[in-house]
């Protein structure tokens, strides 16, 4: 079994720097769809400047454990997932977060979900959802006169 | 020692806070100050100040005033000063107990505070006891 430092990938699609310290019986896989991001849960819309937590749950599709890494993208920007990379059972789900300040525009979040083949992470499975941003509707409270002079 | 005193110091306090009254003549300016929070997208909007009588019809306006304001973006409540400048001409006459309310031109959902009998007007400017009281070699 080979471990090491997975090589650079693409400016914003850049899996975790380091691989998991035990690979298991993924030594023989080197293509093919073992992940799938089952859903993507977040706002449909936020205003400019808030805090947007965005929460991808991929599925093992191997028969075995497999680890899983998650990345995302949008206007340039990468946010990182939490944790890095997780050690998912046959079948079984996991549910990567990730929180970014929303732009001053709508945008598309690219998601792809990765596996590790025992040397590197592989990119698996891709699905991207559209945030638009919201306006927020005025309001005000406790207006009132302070003072008044004469100039 | 001859000390000239400004008028503003012979008519007391030139600045008050509701309800005190500011008594003012054509010429002046009444600088009107507003509070509020606001919260939501970036707007643009106009402080508007007005002096005049409140009736039973509402608000007769004499005077007033106006001055373009723009909030940023806010997404939790944030406060701000406005400020508005309304010169006093001869529309109004002389009188007392004026009237004073501000209001977000393009919101008036944000209220409508409204001073009563805060403001009296003056005439013409009007001296008195004008007397020579001595004179020297200088």
């Amino acid at each position: 079994m080979e471990v090491g430092i997975p090589p650079p990938a693409e400016v914003g699609i850049n899996p975790p720097w380091r691989g998991p310290e035990v690979i298991g019986e993924l030594a023989a896989i080197a293509v093919g769809a073992y992940t799938d991001i089952v859903a993507i849960y977040g706002p449909a819309e936020a205003a400019y400047g808030e805090t947007v937590t965005i929460q991808v749950v991929v599925k093992n599709l191997a028969a075995y454990a497999i680890y899983i890494a998650v990345t995302g993208s949008y206007d340039g920007v990468s946010p990182t997932f939490s944790p890095d990379y997780a050690s998912v059972g046959a079948g079984a789900t996991y549910t990567f977060t990730t929180t970014f300040t929303m732009p001053n525009k709508g945008i598309t979040l690219d998601v792809w979900s990765y596996y590790w083949t025992g040397t590197a992470w592989y990119q698996d499975d891709h699905e991207a959802v559209y945030i638009s941003l919201k306006a927020l509707k005025p309001e005000f409270q406790s207006f009132g006169v302070k003072d008044y002079s004469k100039i | 020692m001859y000390q000239v005193k400004s008028i503003e110091s012979l008519m007391g306090e030139v600045g008050v806070a509701p309800p005190g009254k500011l008594t003012v003549i054509v010429g002046d300016k009444v600088r009107v100050k507003a509070t509020l929070s606001y919260r939501g997208s970036a707007l643009t909007d106009y402080f508007y100040g007005a002096i005049g009588n409140r009736g039973a019809l509402g608000f007769d306006e004499i005077l007033n005033a106006q001055v373009a304001i723009s909030f940023p973006q806010c997404l939790n409540w944030t406060a701000f000063e406005l400020t508005v400048d309304i010169p006093i001409t001869s529309a109004i006459s002389p009188g007392t107990n004026y009237d004073l309310y501000v209001k977000i031109k393009g919101h008036t959902e944000a209220g409508l505070p409204e001073v009563d009998n805060c403001i009296d007007v003056t005439g013409a400017p009007e001296f008195q006891n004008f007397t020579i009281t001595d004179y020297s070699k200088v």
